[in-house]
């Protein structure tokens, strides 16, 4: 996902920051209307629970607390939501979980 | 026995002996014979239909075996959304686990041939390697759990029990089975068990390592840099 360009202009132009909001203000806007999705990583007898902490923490760059309490909860609880936000983005984050070799799945909120 | 990783000045170092090399670099180049093996998708013999449909994304069939489908799970229990993610990221999928695979095989048997059988030599993973290597032995401990059966967390342990803790001397396993094909099959499948568990101390003891090199602080999401 490319990061939205910012603090490029010239000295004296206009604040990044002030882009920035109005630009998330429209994203923002734009996700209210469409659904929303979640990637779900689901437990499985073969992944370490090390390791299912070690992606939290790596990919998702969730603290190490939030990445354990994740991990707790697809061991104890089968399955946990990893992260939620538009389609697009969550297809690249069950992608990536494929590729770490846990078993993820995605869904729509509204399902 | 295999020593798992430990954090030293050349990157993070395990210790195996040649035939626990060889052994586990077979097993990698029989990962990636699976993953190389794309079912064919087209169910006619039209080579006109053929010639036009290649370039196009075509849909990617669903694996049937099993060990397969951990490798490259469904997406989504609907049929519709799982079919189109897998058309749009299998083959992506099936070249970097590939990629990592033969990685990892040129890794193990990058050391001295002519080493003594029982010796134990380096293994060297640099971390901008460890994560890629990480995943590989995942790859090889899915399929080999599908093949011992493994379908839940108290299996799994039992394996490594077995395995990584033999029991007290020669007469602690007495060897009353009958017949030469149950010896062969056991035989296999201690086999497999086997590596299964070295993999297990070898992946546990890298993700520890890792983990020791992760930044404390909370760093945002990295997507797309995969």
């Amino acid at each position: 996902m490319p990061r939205l360009v910012h603090g490029q202009g010239a000295p004296g132009s206009e604040p990044a920051g002030g882009t920035l909001t109005s630009a998330e203000a429209h994203v923002q806007g734009r996700s209210a209307q469409a659904p929303r999705w979640q990637a779900v990583v689901w437990n499985d007898p073969v992944n370490l629970m090390s390791y299912v902490e070690y992606v939290f923490r790596s990919y998702f760059g969730y603290s190490r607390d939030k990445a354990n309490a994740l991990m707790n909860q697809v061991h104890h609880e089968g399955q946990a939501v990893v992260s939620a936000g538009a389609r697009e983005a969550i297809e690249m984050d069950v992608r990536a979980m494929h590729e770490f070799g846990l078993q993820a799945t995605l869904r729509s909120e509204d399902s | 026995m295999a020593r798992g990783f430990r954090i030293e000045q050349t990157g993070y170092v395990a210790l195996l002996t040649h035939p626990e090399r060889l052994i586990l670099a077979q097993l990698a180049g029989d990962v990636l014979e699976m993953l190389s093996d794309v079912p064919e998708a087209s169910d006619h013999d039209d080579e006109f239909f053929d010639g036009l449909l290649a370039g196009i994304s075509q849909p990617a069939l669903r694996p049937t075996d099993s060990a397969m489908l951990r490798l490259l799970p469904d997406a989504s229990p609907d049929d519709e959304v799982a079919e189109e993610f897998r058309r749009f990221t299998e083959s992506d999928l099936r070249r970097r686990k590939s990629e990592r695979l033969r990685t990892w095989a040129r890794l193990l048997l990058d050391a001295d041939q002519q080493a003594d059988s029982s010796e134990h030599l380096p293994l060297v993973v640099i971390p901008q390697q460890a994560e890629p290597m990480s995943g590989a032995m995942t790859d090889m401990r899915l399929v080999l759990a599908d093949r011992l059966e493994i379908t839940d967390e108290s299996a799994a342990e039992e394996v490594y029990a077995r395995m990584l803790e033999p029991a007290d001397g020669p007469d602690a396993q007495p060897d009353d089975r009958q017949g030469l094909d149950r010896d062969e099959a056991d035989a296999v499948r201690d086999l497999i068990s086997a590596v299964f568990a070295i993999l297990g101390l070898l992946q546990e003891s890298l993700v520890d390592c890792m983990l020791q090199g992760l930044p404390t602080e909370v760093t945002g999401k990295r997507r797309g840099t995969g």
